[in-house]
């Protein structure tokens, strides 16, 4: 039985018409109904995947009013570029890496330093850097809060590094190639994030 | 491969792995992104009617008035499928009072996390000490309350913004109450 | 009081005053003075004596205490965690690396304290469970630690203070209440129906009760809930701010930083917003049954539509900051400073 708080987080984006595991070739069409401008198939389309991609964007941004801006520049984008989706990879990936092309650009375009993430400016900088304290707590569901706070309050890049490939499950190349670093580089961040995590959650 | 070996390793895996793929958004959102759809689609259509105006006037009269006709009716039928679907009076009046349809999965969310919450709560309450027992069952009647107003309130007047939004500022205080509850109890 | 041994010294003092009603020093005795009123007389010295003995021994723990007493050597940014059923936790932001505990338990309270072998600590690991719930409420512990440290700390109902801590807070009590003294670069307070006051300026912080009042003075990016507390945010500044209650009073009367945002929202409580009358705001108050009164500007307030609720929209600070206000019934008034 999941967990509380898997119950708490992981509730399910059912709209009345979203698609039944046996549709899942309506995805085809119902993409197929939007590049030709069908606002309702792509609110369907929506609806199947927003889910995943929040959960992405509220990791990557480590707050929610941020994660919400992120999800809608993620949609936008997304309905604009459909025309242009081959379908070479999941939907959810292909929107995922507008997920993080969006972040990539807010951190480019965004000066004001986020006070919840660390004191360190360089995105990419994996030295030590103070860490939230994330702690064990004496119940699996604190434990997992606290992992989800200890995550957030990863430097910038070190946490978009373990987001995407611990947690969503990316292989090093897809992530380098979704970040544009090199593969060594991201190596070197994961393993600096685990370090982080595992300091801030006394494991 | 796994090249973690060290047990903290090993814990922060399972921790990883337990941690929900998915995260309900806020059920506002899809209406600010069509809202946001169709302002973009609103400004291109004038953007592009003016510069192939401009081209058609160049070749001829004639063949010029035909395509901005033609692409007239193609842009009014593309704004027309991407505008806000805005519920009619008749409408409204005509259906039955109920939420609309994003605000009562979400609500079938929240109900669902709340009560899940509340039978942890309920197996660890002897763990807590009666004060904080009390506290928090004051407070969840109090937001049970506000929940159960808001919502008389939206299902006769399903459009308004507003009142969505305190509906469900509502419910997220009731369930991070909860949480916070289980937090303080340990597992038995 | 904890001057148990100056109660101690006194009670001697005192059997001797009842038992033959006089005191060294040339003190007339009291019944010498009038013979019928000095039974009465002795009587109400049993009686002082009584009450004296009874705060002595309030003052005296009820259970055993034990001392604590733990020092490493850490980290300027190390990260602190404590558990603790005590009465009270004072944390100290000091300007050394190196973490010191000292204070008393209960005795039989079990405590681990988890650090390092050798070398400084970048974590450290407490842990304070006494044995009752009443015996852990006499219990007192003083933490110093690095300035910059992050510091974890979820107690049962303990008077929690953090002084000059400038790192990171993450601040769980349950009653009791929370007193931040300074302006941590991160805040985590989250109470059910202890008190939370927040004496500084964060850059960011989320507080969080369920009954409990939550008293705050602004800072960067700032967000306040509660179920029925009240929220005061005065006396300091505000940049980016939401403050939200079901039925608890929400009241605003902070500075605003050029192009602050400031949202706030209830469904019963009232709202009470202080302004200058020259800062430069744009208002979005809007009721859905509420009332809203403004005496801070010439503009009324408009009826809703269907005769329901109150809006007041006031533009024309297109560089000010903008205020946000959400009620289901709750009044909002807006006057002066």
């Amino acid at each position: 039985m999941a967990s509380p708080l898997s119950l708490v987080r992981s509730v399910q984006t059912l709209h009345p018409s979203a698609l039944a595991a046996g549709e899942g070739a309506g995805e085809d069409a119902l993409v197929g109904r939007a590049r030709r401008g069908d606002v309702d198939a792509f609110e369907r389309l929506y609806h199947l995947h927003a889910g995943r991609v929040y959960a992405l964007c509220l990791r990557l941004a480590g707050e929610p009013a941020e994660a919400r801006e992120l999800v809608q520049d993620t949609f936008v984008h997304a309905w604009e570029a459909l025309p242009r989706f081959r379908g070479e990879s999941s939907l959810t990936t292909w929107l995922h890496r507008i997920a993080v092309n969006a972040m990539l650009e807010r951190r480019r375009r965004d000066r004001r330093r986020s006070a919840r993430v660390t004191l360190v400016e360089d995105e990419d900088e994996v030295e030590s850097a103070p860490l939230a304290g994330g702690f064990v707590a004496p119940t699996d569901v604190a434990t997992a809060i606290d992992l989800e706070r200890a995550i957030a309050a990863l430097p910038p890049g070190v946490r978009r590094a373990f987001v995407l490939h611990e947690v969503e499950g990316y292989t090093h190349e897809e992530v380098a190639g979704m970040t544009g670093l090199a593969t060594g580089t991201l190596r070197a961040q994961l393993h600096r994030a685990r370090q982080l995590l595992i300091r801030a959650l006394s494991l | 491969m796994n090249e973690h070996i060290s047990p903290s390793d090993t814990k922060l895996d399972e921790l990883t792995a337990e941690l929900p793929r998915e995260i309900a958004p806020p059920p506002e959102l899809w209406n600010a992104i069509r809202a946001e759809l169709a302002e973009r689609s609103s400004n291109r259509w004038r953007w592009d009617r003016w510069r192939l105006a401009a081209a058609g006037l160049l070749i001829a009269a004639s063949s010029s008035l035909l395509t901005v006709v033609a692409l007239r009716a193609r842009e009014h039928a593309r704004e027309v499928a991407i505008a806000p679907v805005a519920p009619s009076s008749s409408a409204a009046a005509q259906s039955e009072p109920r939420l609309p349809a994003r605000l009562a999965s979400a609500e079938q969310g929240y109900l669902r996390s709340a009560e899940a919450l509340r039978r942890t709560l309920d197996e660890r309450r002897d763990s807590l000490a009666p004060s904080t027992v009390a506290t928090v069952e004051r407070s969840l009647r109090i937001a049970d309350s506000a929940i159960a107003e808001a919502r008389a309130a939206l299902e006769r007047d399903p459009s308004n913004a507003v009142l969505a939004a305190l509906f469900t500022s509502n419910y997220e205080r009731k369930i991070d109450v909860l949480r916070r509850a289980t937090e303080l109890a340990p597992r038995t | 009081m904890r001057g148990g041994g100056d109660a101690e010294a006194q009670i001697p003092r005192l059997a001797a005053l009842a038992r033959d009603g006089s005191m060294r020093g040339g003190v007339r005795p009291l019944w010498g003075l009038t013979p019928r009123l000095a039974p009465c007389l002795a009587q109400r010295w049993r009686l002082a004596l009584g009450v004296m003995l009874m705060s002595a021994t309030a003052a005296l723990p009820l259970h055993a205490q034990r001392k604590v007493s733990a020092g490493y050597a850490t980290t300027p940014d190390v990260s602190v965690r404590l558990f603790a059923s005590v009465g009270s936790v004072h944390v100290i932001g000091w300007e050394r690396d190196s973490v010191e505990l000292t204070g008393s338990v209960a005795a039989g309270s079990k405590v681990a304290l988890n650090a390092p072998q050798a070398g400084a600590a970048r974590g450290l690991k407490m842990f304070v469970e006494a044995p009752t719930e009443q015996a852990g409420r006499e219990g007192t512990l003083t933490m110093h630690v690095p300035r910059g440290a992050r510091v974890w700390l979820k107690t049962g109902s303990a008077e929690l203070t953090v002084t000059d801590v400038t790192g990171g807070l993450d601040l769980n009590v349950v009653g009791g209440s929370i007193t931040v003294h300074g302006s941590p670069r991160e805040l985590r307070a989250e109470s059910m129906d202890g008190a939370v006051t927040i004496d500084g300026a964060p850059e960011w912080m989320r507080v969080k009760t369920a009954t409990g009042d939550i008293a705050l003075r602004g800072g960067q990016d700032i967000g306040a809930s509660t179920i029925s507390g009240t929220i005061d945010a005065r006396g300091g500044e505000a940049d980016h701010l939401r403050l939200e209650s079901t039925t608890g009073t929400i009241r605003f009367a902070l500075g605003l930083a050029r192009g602050a945002t400031v949202e706030m929202e209830t469904h019963s409580g009232p709202i009470e917003i202080q302004l200058s009358r020259k800062a430069s705001v744009d208002i979005d108050a809007a009721t859905v049954t509420g009332e809203i009164a403004n005496g801070w500007s010439g503009m009324k307030p408009a009826v809703g539509s269907e005769g329901r609720g109150m809006t007041l929209v006031s533009s024309g600070a297109p560089l000010g900051s903008r205020i946000t206000v959400r009620s289901f019934k709750g009044k909002i008034s807006i006057r002066p400073i």
